[in-house]
C-alpha cells in the first residue's frame, strides 16, 4: 500500500503550525487505507522517520499526522515496538 | 614470514589479492557500466544521465586508470618480495604493507561512490515530479537478514568479549587486551549505523523503485552482517595465531580477509533485475 504526496500543494509548518495540508493528506490517506482494508488491525506502520524520509517532509509533520490519527484511535504506539493500526481503527476511520 | 615455503604462500595470496581487487571487480563493474549505457541509452532513458556521456565516460577512464595503477604497485611489491626476500614485505611490516595497499586497491572506488553522492543529487536536482510515494510498511532488519544470521553475528560478538574477558586476566605479552573490544565495538556501531540510515534514511536516486531500494537495502544490511561477523573472526583467529606463536601466517590470513570483504563490497554492485523503466523520460509510455 503506497501513500502519495503532492510536496507543491504543501502548506509550510510555520504558516500553519497546528495543522499542514501535507499533515491533512497523510492523515487522510493513512484513514482511506485502514478503511479500504489495505492495512487491518494490528499491522504496523512504517517509522515517522521513514515515512518522512521516504515522502521527503519534515519529521514534525509526520509527527503531527500520527498524533492525531492516535486521538482518533486510528492507530496505536506500543512504546518502542513502534505504530500499529488500532483494533477499532476502521470504524474509527470513517 | 617464515621458511620459503610461508613467503611463495604468502605471495601467491597477495597477488590473488591484488588481481582481484585491482583488475577481476573494476573490469566487471566497467562491464556492468557498459551494459547500462548500451541497452538504456541517454535517448530512451534521461533520467538515468544527470550529466552527459562524455563526463560519466572519462569518469570510468579514470576508475580504470586508477585501478591499473594499484595493480601495477601490487605486481611490483610482488616481484620486490619474491626477488629480495626478506622476513616482512619491504623489509618494514607486512601487515601495516597490507593495510597501506589495500587503502590505495580502495581509493578508486571510494572515489567513484563520493562521485556517485554527486550523481544522485543531480538526478534529484533535475527530477521535476512534485509527488513523493512512500510504502505504507515498516521497515526492519529481520525482513532483510534471517533471525539466523543476526542471532549469529550477537552471539560471535557477545562470545568474543567475554573470551577477550576471559584471557585479559592472565596478562599475556602477545595480548591486545580490551583494544579489542573497543575495535569490533566501533566497527559494529559504524555498521549499525549504516544499517539504520539504509532503513529509514532518505533515499539517494529519487526514481528508485520501491522493489529495488528493498533489494539494495537487503544486500547492504546482509553484507554489513556477514562483515561484522568476519571482522570478530578475524580478529579472534588473529588472537588465536598469535598464542600459538603462528605470528608469520597473519599477513596471509590478513590478506584472505580483505578479499572476502571485496567480494561483499562486490556483490553489492549487481544491477541483475533492476527495474531501469523508472529512469524513462514518461514511464506510462512504456
Amino acid at each position: 500500500m503506497e501513500i502519495v504526496i503532492d510536496i507543491d500543494n504543501s502548506v509550510p509548518l510555520f504558516a500553519q503550525p497546528w495543522v499542514g495540508n501535507d499533515v491533512t493528506e497523510v492523515v487522510e490517506q493513512i484513514k482511506r487505507a485502514v478503511l479500504g482494508g489495505k492495512i487491518g488491525p494490528g499491522d504496523a506502520l512504517p517509522s515517522i522517520r521513514q515515512l518522512a524520509n521516504d515522502l521527503e517532509l519534515d519529521r514534525k509533520m509526520v509527527a503531527k499526522a500520527y498524533r492525531l490519527l492516535e486521538r482518533d484511535s486510528v492507530i496505536q504506539t506500543k512504546g518502542y515496538r513502534g505504530t500499529f493500526v488500532h483494533p477499532d481503527g476502521k470504524a474509527n476511520s470513517a | 614470514m617464515r621458511g620459503q615455503l610461508g613467503q611463495m604462500l604468502f605471495y601467491f595470496v597477495f597477488l590473488s589479492q591484488v588481481l582481484l581487487i585491482s583488475f577481476y571487480f573494476p573490469r566487471k563493474i566497467l562491464g556492468r557500466v557498459k551494459h547500462v549505457v548500451e541497452k538504456y541509452p541517454p535517448s530512451a532513458y534521461p533520467r538515468l544521465y544527470p550529466v552527459s556521456l562524455d563526463v560519466t565516460k572519462k569518469a570510468q577512464r579514470t576508475y580504470w586508470i586508477m585501478n591499473l595503477f594499484a595493480l601495477l604497485v601490487g605486481i611490483v611489491l610482488v616481484f620486490v618480495g619474491l626477488w629480495w626476500p626478506s622476513e616482512d614485505m619491504l623489509h618494514w611490516d607486512s601487515e601495516s604493507v597490507l593495510l597501506i595497499y589495500l587503502l590505495l586497491q580502495y581509493s578508486p572506488m571510494i572515489i567513484a561512490a563520493t562521485a556517485g553522492f554527486t550523481y544522485f543529487n543531480l538526478m534529484r536536482k533535475a527530477d521535476s515530479r512534485s509527488t513523493r510515494k512512500a510504502e505504507l510498511r515498516r521497515r526492519s532488519v529481520l525482513d532483510f537478514v534471517s533471525p539466523a544470521v543476526l542471532g549469529l553475528a550477537i552471539f560471535v560478538y557477545v562470545a568474543f568479549v567475554l573470551v577477550i574477558v576471559y584471557v585479559r586476566q592472565f596478562e599475556f605479552p602477545w595480548f591486545g587486551g580490551y583494544s579489542n573490544i573497543v575495535g569490533i565495538t566501533v566497527a559494529n556501531l559504524v555498521f549499525a549505523g549504516v544499517i539504520v540510515h539504509n532503513l529509514y534514511g532518505k533515499k539517494k536516486d529519487p526514481y528508485q523503485a520501491y522493489e529495488d531500494r528493498a533489494r539494495q537495502i537487503g544486500v547492504t544490511i546482509r553484507g554489513l552482517v556477514w562483515t561484522s561477523i568476519l571482522a570478530t573472526a578475524f580478529v579472534a583467529l588473529s588472537i588465536g595465531l598469535a598464542a600459538f606463536d603462528l605470528r608469520h601466517l597473519q599477513p596471509i590470513t590478513l590478506s584472505l580477509y580483505f578479499q572476502v570483504l571485496a567480494v561483499i563490497t562486490f556483490r553489492a554492485t549487481r544491477i541483475d533485475d533492476v527495474n531501469f523503466e523508472v529512469y524513462r523520460e514518461d514511464p506510462l509510455a512504456t
